[in-house]
């Protein structure tokens, strides 16, 4: 390869010249081609799109909704870290996310305890009323349903306390979209949503 | 046309030293440095990475060792390779540059072989970035950077100075509300975030100077010899990584850059290598929490 105002390199040295450079322009073509036929974000991958899109991996947001043996449909908060999956599988989700990895989320997490949990998003929700008593949004309401989290081995479960177990399990990966004329932030799906049976499970 | 001689700058020794360095001897153990801080994603990676690194650093023989370069790219690509999706663009930069690195030490001429690649991977990192840019179509109205100084908590010293009435109060509110639209995304549900005409412009500013900047670093470096961008490729490289990650502060991406920028500079241009340097020196000060500060001292 020759640089302007280098003299052209032989042999070796050419080879040595080339290959990085080389290499660097496949993996961002092959980034550029699944970044637009599949749900990787141009952020990641290799093809420097980094900063370029809104699309970007904290956009990226997991819901899951389930419901328990007894029949009440909770909402279910699970820790994409290794208390339940492997640690690629959460990153994996927030870059590339495939309804055959919500599959496999979901079977990990149906195979769950679950403990009664305190939405995060209630104290959000309180935190921001408190300076903005006059906001009037209709996505400020709690959410009325129950919130369970995945037990982890470190919780004790002392006497009154309710464990769960689910039956039935829907996962989705949703996107937040930035509308530059609104200036304001909106919620669209982009992976499911996957649904996970406990009988399909127990079956398989 | 006349030039005209400017006088030599006397340098400490120490600092004269490092300019009378073979000058892939100085990029090379620069590079091992840059590795050691920056390369690592996870531990498997960083205690081989950590040893092999510090023996260069240690030992010329290893430095100039092919069998120790090809030990950190095997290293790299290997972890890298396994979290594709999930690292960070400048670790791939990383993994390049060594291999880069490993060719060179083998090769004819070493210094010849660092400025070429170091050339090309900066000019081909722009080319890129500026063809994301303008695929994803976010970047000439300033929509995606107006995003990014109403959500994101690093910019937000920046952004509450840039944003007039908007103050810092109003952007933490910002992060609640997309928090929240975040645990309750629902078809339709559309949450306004607080924001100012003056962001907004700030905004839109600040795209066209990324575009301008980007797309002109993108050509400096691979225009023909002699070209009027060409001749001021190192100014707008340090331009570039002294603004850009003052705001972002990506460290491992700016020192990459420096030190490619380092890479490709003649070896004649001693004052220009030299400022290399000393930028790869400035850019820990990104470290600093200078938003904090920013806002401890009610500057917003």
């Amino acid at each position: 390869m020759k640089m302007p105002g280098e003299r052209r390199a032989v042999g070796p040295d050419r080879v040595a010249c080339l290959a990085a450079p080389v290499i660097m322009c496949l993996v961002a073509a092959g980034q550029f081609y699944m970044a637009h036929t599949s749900t990787l974000t141009p952020w990641k991958g290799g093809g420097f799109g980094m900063f370029s899109s809104s699309d970007h991996p904290g956009a990226r947001v997991l819901t899951s909704e389930g419901v328990t043996t007894e029949g009440e449909v909770v909402r279910v908060t699970l820790p994409l870290d290794r208390s339940v999956f492997p640690r690629s599988v959460g990153r994996h989700l927030k870059m590339m996310p495939t309804e055959r990895l919500l599959e496999r989320i979901g079977r990990r997490a149906i195979a769950c305890e679950y403990l009664d949990s305190r939405e995060q998003s209630e104290r959000l929700i309180e935190e921001f009323r408190r300076r903005n008593p006059d906001a009037e949004l209709a996505e400020l309401q709690p959410d009325p349903r129950r919130s369970v989290r995945v037990r982890n081995p470190l919780d004790e479960v002392t006497e009154g306390m309710k464990t769960y177990r689910l039956r039935e399990l829907h996962l989705q990966v949703w996107r937040l979209r930035f509308n530059a004329q609104e200036v304001s932030v909106a919620s669209e799906p982009m992976v499911g949503p996957v649904t996970i049976r406990l009988e399909q499970e127990a079956g398989s | 046309m006349t030039t005209l001689a400017l006088p030599r700058i006397a340098l400490p020794d120490p600092v004269a030293g490092l300019l009378e360095m073979p000058v892939e001897r100085l990029v090379l153990r620069l590079s091992a440095l840059v590795i050691l801080l920056h390369g690592g994603t996870d531990w498997r990676l960083e205690v081989p990475l950590n040893i092999l690194c510090a023996a260069a650093l240690l030992h010329t023989g290893f430095l100039m060792s092919r069998w120790v370069w090809l030990g950190i790219v095997a290293m790299l690509s290997l972890i890298h390779a396994t979290n594709w999706s999930s690292i960070d663009n400048h670790k791939y930069l990383i993994t390049y540059w060594a291999l880069a690195c490993s060719l060179a030490v083998g090769a004819e001429d070493p210094a010849r072989v660092l400025r070429v690649n170091a050339r090309w991977l900066i000019g081909l990192c722009f080319v890129l970035a500026m063809v994301w840019k303008f695929v994803a179509g976010e970047y000439l109205d300033g929509s995606f950077l107006h995003s990014v100084f109403l959500t994101d908590r690093r910019v937000q010293a920046a952004a509450a100075v840039m944003g007039a009435e908007l103050t810092e109060r109003h952007l933490m509110d910002n992060r609640a509300l997309y928090g929240l639209l975040s645990a309750h995304p629902a078809v339709g549900h559309s949450i306004p975030l607080f924001a100012t005409a003056a962001l907004r412009a700030a905004a839109r500013m600040s795209s066209w100077w990324t575009l301008l900047i980007e797309g002109a670093i993108a050509l400096a470096f691979v225009a023909p010899a002699g070209a009027w961008l060409y001749r001021r490729r190192d100014a707008l490289l340090m331009l570039f990584v002294g603004t850009t990650y003052v705001l972002l502060p990506v460290v491992g991406f700016a020192c990459i850059l420096a030190l490619m920028g380092l890479a490709q500079c003649e070896p004649e241009r001693r004052r220009t290598r030299l400022a290399y340097i000393g930028l790869l020196a400035v850019i820990q000060l990104t470290l600093i929490p200078w938003g904090r500060y920013v806002s401890a001292f009610g500057l917003t």
